[in-house]
C-alpha cells in the first residue's frame, strides 16, 4: 500500500523510562545527539507526547513504583504503534528479576514487536532495532486499515 | 472567479503548490540546520511524509476536552486562514494574488488566525502545558505584533513615495519592479532587520523556542494533537513559513528574473531557499530566551529598529 | 448683543459693591455646601442647601443681560415650591420616625413610600434634572450668564452646582437606599395629609412639561419691572410620538407589574412595547441617520428584555426594573429624534440621568449605590458643561434647531469654545477621555441586560451626537477660529479614541472580573468609532458608523454570554470558573464568534469596520492614529483569550459539576446577535445602501459597495471571496477528518505522570496569564502617575 510506504518513513519515537538504570537512555539520548548517529537521517524525531508516538522505546524492569504509570501511558499512544524494549531489564528483568520491588518485564503489560538486547545496548543496536521496528509498523499499518 | 484565478488558489502558486513547497522548506530547514551541526539531517522530503504518517495513525481526543468540536475545529481555522493568505499574496512575475483581497491589513490578520488556532486548540484541549504555552504564545504575539504593525506602514509609506500608503500588495511589487527594490534602499535596512526578527519570533524558531518548548511545555498547544488534526497544524507551520518568506520578498526584494512565469516560479523558490538558510542558520547558533527574556528583547529591539526606518521613510 | 447689555444697564447690582459681593458670596455658596454635605440632621441640610442656593441666585442679579430677572424670579418661584415641598416632607417625616438624624432614619422610604416618593422628587428637583421645572430655569440662569459674556463664569457656576448635588444624593441614598433597620412604623398617612404634598409634585411636573407655559408669567412680571425677557431661548420640548408611547407604556408596565407581579410578563410586554414603538418611528420624518439609531435602539431593546425573562427571574421589583429601563429607552430615542440641541439635552438627561440611576442600582446593596452614584456625579458633571456649551451655542447663533444651525453655525472664539465643550461632553458620554473617566460611565454591578444595553446604545449616543455638530459646523463653514480650528478638535479627538483604544484594552489585560473586561473593552470599541467618526471623511465616517452598528452586536452578545455564565455560576471572578465549554456549549460558541468579530478576525463584521477606520486613517495621513489603533487590536484579542481560556475551556472545577446551559429565553437573542455578527461580516453590503444615504445626508461622497464587497478610491475589501475562499478551505480540511482514515478514541490528557492533582489544580486560571505583559502594563501605569503626581498602579476594585 502506498500509504503505508510513506508513512513508515516518518516515525517518531517516544522513550518510557520504567525504572532503569539510566544507561540506556544515556544510549538513546547519544543517538539522537552525536552526530555519528543521527537518527534524524531515517526521518526520526524524539517526541514529548505521547499522542505523537509511532515507535515506544521502553527502558528498564517496570518498578512498582513505575507500573501504573505505564499502564496509563500505554493508552494514550495512539495506533497503529511499535513497541521495543531497550536494554536486558526491560526484555526480562535482568540482574533485578524475581526482586521484591519489581513487576516487570515489559511483555506483561503490552505486546513487545522488538527487543534490543544489552547492558547498556549499543547506539547501532538501537539504530538496527529502530530499523526492525518500521518494518513491523508497516504491517501494522496495512492490518490496521484493513481491519 | 475565473479559470487563472482557481488555478491560482487550488494548484500553483496557492493550494497543492504552496502545501508542498511549503513543507519542503519545512525540511529544508532542518537539512540545513543539522548539516550546521555536523549530521546528515532529513531527507528533504521529510515533512510530507510526517503528515502522510500523522493521517494514518489514529486520532486521540482528551476525555478532558472541554469541547471536542473547537478541539477538532481549531487546526482547521488555522490552516484556512493560511489557504486564503496564500492566496491572496502575489508572487512576483507569476500571479497577482486574488485582485481585491490583496491587501496589506487582511494580510495582518489573516497572519494572526494561525496563532488563533493555536490557542484555541491548545486551550480547548484541558492540558496544563498547552495553557501555559498558549499564555506564551499571546505574551509573544502582544510583542511582536507592534513590529510587524509598524514595518507594514513602512512599507506602505516608502510604496507610496510621498503620497499616503499603498496598501495593495500588487501595487508594492509593482511599485519596486520600477523603482528598485527597498532592499537597496538605506532608509529600509533597519525595517528589514525588525522584520527578520519579527518572523523569526512567530514562527517560533530559536532564540524564540518557548511556546511550544520540547523541553519544558513538551510541544504545549501541540500537546494533546495526534494523527490528522496533527497534519493540518504540521501543514499549517509550513504555509506560515511559505507566507512569511514571500511577504518578505514582496517588502524588500520582489525583484523578477526574465518575462516568463516560469522562470520567476524558479527564481522566487531560489529566494526562498536562500532566506531559509539564513533562518537555519539562525536556529543552529541561538539558544533559546526565556519568555520573559523574548518579551523584553521583542519590545525593544525590534520596535526601534522599526520605528527608526518609519521615521527615514516619513523625513527622508 | 444689545449693546446696553455690555454696558451693565440691566444689571440691578454692579461696580465695586457687586464684586465684593460675588466673593463673599462665593464663600458663603461653598461653606454652606460644606456642612450640609457632613451634617446629621435632615432639617438642617435642607436649611444649609436652601441658604446656599439662595446666595448663588443673587449672583445672578449681577448679570447684564436682559431676562436675567425674569429667570431670577423663574428660579426663586420654582425652587420655593420645591423647597416648601421637602421641608414638608421632612418635617412630617422627623416627626413620624421620632428623629432628626439622618443615620437614624436610614432606609425609612422602605416603609414609608407613599410619604417619601414626593421627597425623591424633590431631590432630584433640586438638582436640577428634567421633567422638572428647575432644569429650565437653571438653563436660563445659566444663559444669562453666557448672555452678558462670562462663559467661565457660567462654567464656575454650574460645576459649583456639583458640591450640591453631592449634597441630595447623599441624602437621598441615607432615605431610600440604606437597609432599614429602626422600629417599626405604619404607612397611615390619610389622603387629605398627603393631598398637598403630591399636588406640588405636580405643580413641578407641570413646569417641567410645559416650561414655556410656565415661564410666560415670569417673563411678564420682568416685563412689568422693567427689564423684558427678550432673547430668552426658546424652552419648548419635542415629544415624538415613539417617545411618548415608550413613556405611557413604562408607566403601565409599572403599575401592572407591581399588581401581577410576573416577571415573564412584565418582560414580555416591554419586549412587545419596543417592537410597536418601532411603528411610529417608521412614520416620523426624522433624517436617515436618526431614524436608523432609534431603529437600533428599539430592536436591541426588543431582545434585550426577551432575555431579561430568564436573568431577572430570581431579582427583585423587576416591574420597577423595566420601567426605568423603558424611560431610559425612550429618552434615548428622544435624543435620537430630537430636531433641536434643547430637545435633545432635554431627553439626554432624561436618559443619562436619575432614570438611569434608578436602573443601575436595581440591586441596592452597597458595591452598586457607590458604583451608580459615581456614575451620577460624573454623569451631573458633563451635563453641567452641557449646559454651557447649549447656551452658548444659542448665544452665537440665537437658534438651537440643528437644520438652521447648519446655515447659522459661526466659529468666533465662543462658539470654537462651545464646540470644544461639546465634543468633550460627547466623548466623555462615550467614556473616552483616559484620565479615570473612562468606565466610570459603566457601572459594573448593574443587571447584565442593561450593562449590554448601555454599551451597544446608550454610550453610543456620545459619537452620535459628535457626529451631528462636526457635521453642522462643516456644513455652515464655521471651520476656523482665532483659538483653533475644528480640524485640530477633530485631531484631538480622534487621538483620544485611540489613546483610549490601547489604555482600556491593556486595564482588560490587567482585570479579573468577567464585566469589567466587557466594560473596559467597550471603552476600547467605542475608541475605534469615535477614532472613524472623527476623521469625518467618506470612509472615515462610514467605517466609524459601521463599528457604532458591529459593536453593538457584538458587544452585546458577549455581555448576555457573560451574563449567562453569571446566572449558571453565581460568580464574576474569572479565577473561580473554568471549563464551562463543556456545560454551556451554545453559550461557548455564542461567545467565540463574539470574541474573533471583536478582535477583527476575518469573516466576522468586526474585521470589515476596523479595515474601514484603518483605510479612512491612512487616508487622511495620520498613521500614528493607524498604527496605535492597530495595536489596540492584538490586545483586545489577547484579553479575550484570557476570558475564553478561563471561563469556558481549561478545566472544570469540582464546584461547578452541576453548572446547567442557559435557558431559551436567554440564547434566543445570544442566537440572533451571533447570526448578525457572521452575516454582516461576510455581507457588509447588507448595511451600505443605508450607510450611504447617510453618507449623503452629511455631504459625503458615498462608497461603492455590492453585497459581499466594499471598495474606496482603489482600496477594497471583498469580504465575500474571502469567506468563500476561508470557507472552501475549512472544508477541505474538515474533509480530511473523514475521508481517509476516521479512526477516533478518547484518553486523558496527558500529564507527564503527575496523578494528584485536582481539576482545579490543572486549571490555569486568568491570574496567571500574561505574567509579562501585565508587568509591563502595570510599569508604564506606575510611570505615567507617577509623571502626573499620583501614587501607586492600577487598582482593581
Amino acid at each position: 500500500m502506498l500509504l503505508s510506504k510513506y508513512a513508515t518513513k516518518s516515525p517518531w519515537l517516544f522513550r518510557i523510562n520504567t525504572g532503569s538504570c539510566n544507561g540506556c537512555d544515556v544510549e538513546l539520548a547519544t543517538t539522537a545527539l552525536i552526530p555519528r548517529f543521527d537518527v534524524e537521517r531515517l526521518g526520526c524525531k524524539y517526541t514529548g507526547s505521547p499522542k505523537h508516538a509511532d515507535i515506544v522505546l521502553i527502558t528498564g524492569p517496570v518498578t512498582a513504583r513505575s507500573e501504573n504509570y505505564l499502564k496509563r501511558m500505554l493508552v494514550e499512544i495512539p495506533e497503529p504503534r511499535v513497541i521495543v524494549a531497550i536494554g536486558i531489564c526491560a526484555i526480562s528483568g535482568g540482574v533485578f528479576k524475581d526482586s521484591y520491588s519489581i513487576r516487570g518485564p515489559v511483555d506483561k503489560y503490552v505486546d513487545v514487536d522488538v527487543n534490543v538486547s544489552g547492558c547498556p545496548v549499543r547506539p547501532q543496536s538501537i539504530l538496527d532495532g529502530v530499523a526492525k521496528a518500521i518494518e513491523i509498523w508497516k504491517e501494522k499499518i496495512e492490518q490496521f486499515h484493513e481491519g | 472567479m475565473s479559470a487563472s484565478q482557481i488555478f491560482n488558489f487550488f494548484i500553483c502558486p496557492g493550494g497543492i503548490f504552496a502545501i508542498f513547497f511549503g513543507l519542503v522548506l519545512v525540511s529544508l530547514e532542518r537539512i540545513a540546520v543539522a548539516r550546521f551541526q555536523g549530521r546528515v539531517g532529513p531527507p528533504i522530503f521529510q515533512n510530507i511524509f510526517d503528515v502522510i504518517k500523522l493521517i494514518t495513525k489514529e486520532v486521540m481526543i482528551p476525555k478532558d476536552a472541554t469541547n471536542r468540536f473547537f478541539f477538532l475545529l481549531a487546526p482547521v481555522f488555522g490552516f484556512a486562514g493560511m489557504v486564503a493568505a496564500v492566496s491572496v499574496i502575489p508572487v512576483a512575475g507569476v500571479s497577482s494574488g486574488l485582485g481585491a483581497n490583496s491587501d496589506l491589513i487582511v494580510l495582518i490578520y489573516l497572519l494572526a488566525l494561525p496563532a488563533v488556532s493555536h490557542i484555541l486548540g491548545g486551550s480547548s484541549s484541558g492540558s496544563t502545558y498547552s495553557a501555559v504555552s498558549v499564555s506564551r504564545e499571546v505574551v509573544l504575539m502582544f510583542a511582536y505584533e507592534i513590529t510587524f504593525i509598524i514595518v507594514i506602514f513602512t512599507v506602505a509609506l516608502a510604496a507610496g513615495n510621498g503620497n499616503g500608503a499603498v496598501f495593495s500588495l500588487q501595487q508594492i511589487v509593482d511599485y519596486q519592479l520600477t523603482n528598485g527594490s527597498f532592499i537597496s534602499d538605506p532608509r529600509m535596512l533597519p525595517a528589514l532587520f525588525a522584520f527578520l526578527i519579527f518572523m523569526l519570533a512567530t514562527l517560533e524558531v530559536p532564540p524564540f523556542h518557548i511556546a511550544e518548548n520540547d523541553a519544558d511545555v513538551i510541544k504545549g498547544y501541540l500537546m494533546e494533537y495526534s494523527g490528522r488534526p496533527l497534519a493540518l497544524f504540521e501543514m499549517t507551520h509550513a504555509l506560515k513559513l511559505l507566507v512569511l518568506i514571500t511577504v518578505l520578498q514582496i517588502f524588500f526584494f520582489p525583484g523578477i528574473a526574465a518575462n516568463n512565469p516560469v522562470a520567476n516560479l524558479l527564481w522566487y523558490m531560489f529566494k526562498s531557499g536562500v532566506i531559509v538558510f539564513l533562518i537555519a542558520l539562525i536556529h543552529a547558533c541561538m539558544a533559546s530566551f526565556r519568555v520573559d527574556q523574548a518579551f523584553k528583547f521583542l519590545l525593544t529591539v525590534p520596535v526601534v529598529l522599526a520605528l527608526a526606518s518609519l521615521g527615514m521613510v516619513l523625513f527622508l | 448683543m444689545d449693546p446696553n447689555a455690555v454696558n451693565g444697564a440691566s444689571a440691578l447690582i454692579h461696580g465695586p459693591t457687586a464684586e465684593v459681593l460675588n466673593i463673599l458670596s462665593e464663600m458663603i455658596f461653598i461653606f454652606c455646601g460644606i456642612k450640609a454635605l457632613f451634617h446629621k440632621n435632615l432639617k438642617r441640610v435642607f436649611l444649609f442647601a436652601l441658604v446656599g442656593l439662595v446666595v448663588e441666585l443673587r449672583s445672578s442679579l449681577t448679570v447684564d443681560s436682559h431676562f436675567a430677572l425674569s429667570a431670577f424670579l423663574f428660579h426663586v418661584f420654582n425652587y420655593s415650591i420645591i423647597f416648601v415641598l421637602v421641608f414638608l416632607v421632612a418635617k412630617t417625616l422627623c416627626e413620624k420616625a421620632g428623629t432628626e438624624k439622618l443615620t437614624e432614619m436610614r432606609g425609612v422610604a422602605r416603609v414609608l413610600p407613599r410619604l417619601t416618593i414626593p421627597m425623591g422628587i424633590g431631590l432630584f428637583a433640586m438638582m436640577g434634572l428634567p421633567p422638572f421645572s428647575s432644569f429650565f430655569s437653571k438653563f436660563l440662569l445659566v444663559f444669562a450668564f453666557v448672555d452678558s459674556g462670562k462663559l467661565y463664569n457660567s462654567i464656575l457656576l454650574a460645576a459649583g452646582e456639583l458640591l450640591y448635588f453631592l449634597v441630595f444624593i447623599r441624602v437621598f441614598r441615607f432615605l431610600f437606599l440604606d437597609k432599614y433597620n429602626g422600629k417599626p412604623l405604619k404607612d397611615d398617612f390619610t389622603i387629605p395629609k398627603l393631598a398637598p404634598l403630591y399636588g406640588l409634585v405636580v405643580f413641578i411636573l407641570i413646569g417641567g412639561l410645559a416650561p414655556a407655559l410656565a415661564f410666560k408669567p415670569f417673563a411678564f412680571l420682568s416685563g412689568v419691572l422693567g427689564a423684558s425677557a427678550k432673547g430668552a431661548p426658546p424652552l419648548s420640548i419635542s415629544w415624538p410620538i415613539t417617545v411618548v408611547m415608550m413613556i405611557f407604556g413604562a408607566i403601565a408596565i409599572y403599575f401592572t407589574g407591581q399588581k401581577i407581579n410576573n416577571n415573564r410578563i412584565s418582560a414580555l410586554a416591554a419586549s412587545a412595547l419596543c417592537l410597536v414603538s418601532m411603528i411610529p418611528l417608521a412614520a416620523c420624518d426624522a433624517d436617515i441617520y436618526s431614524k436608523s439609531f432609534a431603529f437600533l435602539v428599539l430592536f436591541m431593546g426588543v431582545l434585550q428584555f426577551t432575555y431579561s425573562v430568564s436573568y431577572m427571574e430570581h431579582s427583585h421589583k423587576q416591574y420597577r426594573f423595566y420601567c426605568f429601563f423603558l424611560l431610559m429607552m425612550a429618552g434615548l430615542v428622544g435624543v435620537c429624534l430630537a430636531k433641536d440641541l434643547w430637545s435633545m439635552f432635554f431627553w439626554w438627561e432624561i436618559m443619562s440621568g436619575w432614570v438611569l440611576y434608578i436602573a443601575l442600582i436595581h440591586e441596592e446593596d452597597a458595591f452598586s449605590v457607590q458604583e451608580a452614584s459615581k456614575y451620577f456625579t460624573y454623569n451631573y458633571f458633563g451635563a453641567a458643561i452641557l449646559t454651557v456649551a447649549v447656551a452658548a451655542v444659542y448665544e452665537e447663533t440665537r437658534t438651537l434647531n440643528l437644520e438652521q444651525l447648519v446655515q447659522s453655525y459661526v466659529f468666533t472664539e465662543a462658539g470654537a469654545v462651545a464646540t470644544a465643550l461639546l465634543t468633550f461632553v460627547f466623548l466623555m458620554k462615550a467614556a473616552q477621555l483616559p484620565f479615570r473617566i473612562d468606565f466610570q460611565m459603566h457601572p459594573k454591578p448593574a443587571p447584565t441586560p442593561i450593562s449590554g444595553y448601555i454599551s451597544s446604545t446608550v454610550l453610543k449616543s456620545g459619537p452620535f451626537m459628535m457626529v451631528k455638530i462636526f457635521f453642522v459646523a462643516m456644513a455652515a463653514g464655521a471651520v476656523s477660529s482665532k483659538l483653533f480650528t475644528l480640524a485640530q478638535i477633530q485631531h484631538v479627538a480622534a487621538w483620544i479614541g485611540a489613546i483610549t483604544i490601547v489604555m482600556a484594552a491593556s486595564f482588560a489585560l490587567l482585570t479579573n472580573s468577567m464585566k469589567r473586561l466587557l466594560i473596559f473593552h467597550t471603552v476600547s470599541q467605542l475608541g475605534y468609532v469615535v477614532l472613524g467618526c472623527a476623521l469625518m471623511t467618506s470612509i472615515g465616517l462610514a467605517g466609524g458608523l459601521m463599528h457604532f452598528v458591529n459593536h453593538m452586536f457584538f458587544k452585546n452578545l458577549l455581555f448576555l454570554c457573560a451574563g449567562a455564565v453569571f446566572i449558571a455560576t453565581g460568580t464574576d471572578r474569572m479565577d473561580q470558573l473554568g471549563g464551562l465549554a463543556r456545560k454551556m456549549p451554545i453559550t461557548f460558541f455564542c461567545f467565540m464568534v463574539g470574541t474573533l468579530a471583536i478582535s477583527g478576525v476575518p469573516l466576522f463584521n468586526g474585521f470589515v469596520s476596523k479595515w474601514m477606520i484603518y483605510h479612512g486613517c491612512m487616508d487622511s495621513g495620520f498613521i500614528g492614529l493607524a498604527i496605535v489603533s492597530l495595536f489596540g487590536s492584538v490586545l483586545t484579542l489577547a484579553s479575550f483569550i484570557k476570558f475564553m481560556h478561563s471561563a469556558y475551556l481549561g478545566q472544570l472545577s469540582e464546584k461547578l459539576q452541576d453548572t446547567k446551559e442557559a435557558s431559551w429565553y436567554m440564547l434566543a437573542p445570544m442566537l440572533v446577535f451571533t447570526t448578525l455578527c457572521i452575516l454582516l461580516g461576510i455581507f457588509p453590503g447588507a448595511v451600505m445602501s443605508t450607510m450611504n444615504s447617510i453618507l449623503t445626508h452629511f455631504n459625503l461622497e458615498p462608497l461603492a459597495y455590492s453585497p459581499g464587497m466594499i471598495a474606496y478610491q482603489g482600496a477594497a475589501l471583498n469580504t465575500l471571496q474571502l469567506s468563500a475562499l476561508l470557507i472552501i478551505a475549512s472544508v477541505v480540511a474538515w474533509l480530511l477528518y473523514k475521508a481517509i482514515n476516521t479512526k477516533t478514541r478518547a484518553t486523558h490528557v496527558y500529564v507527564c505522570g503527575v496523578g494528584d492533582l485536582t481539576h482545579s489544580d490543572a486549571h490555569v486560571s486568568s491570574v496567571n496569564f500574561y505574567e509579562d505583559a501585565k508587568k509591563f502594563i502595570k510599569a508604564v501605569v506606575r510611570i505615567t502617575k507617577k509623571s502626573i503626581g499620583l501614587q501607586g498602579e492600577y487598582v482593581e476594585r
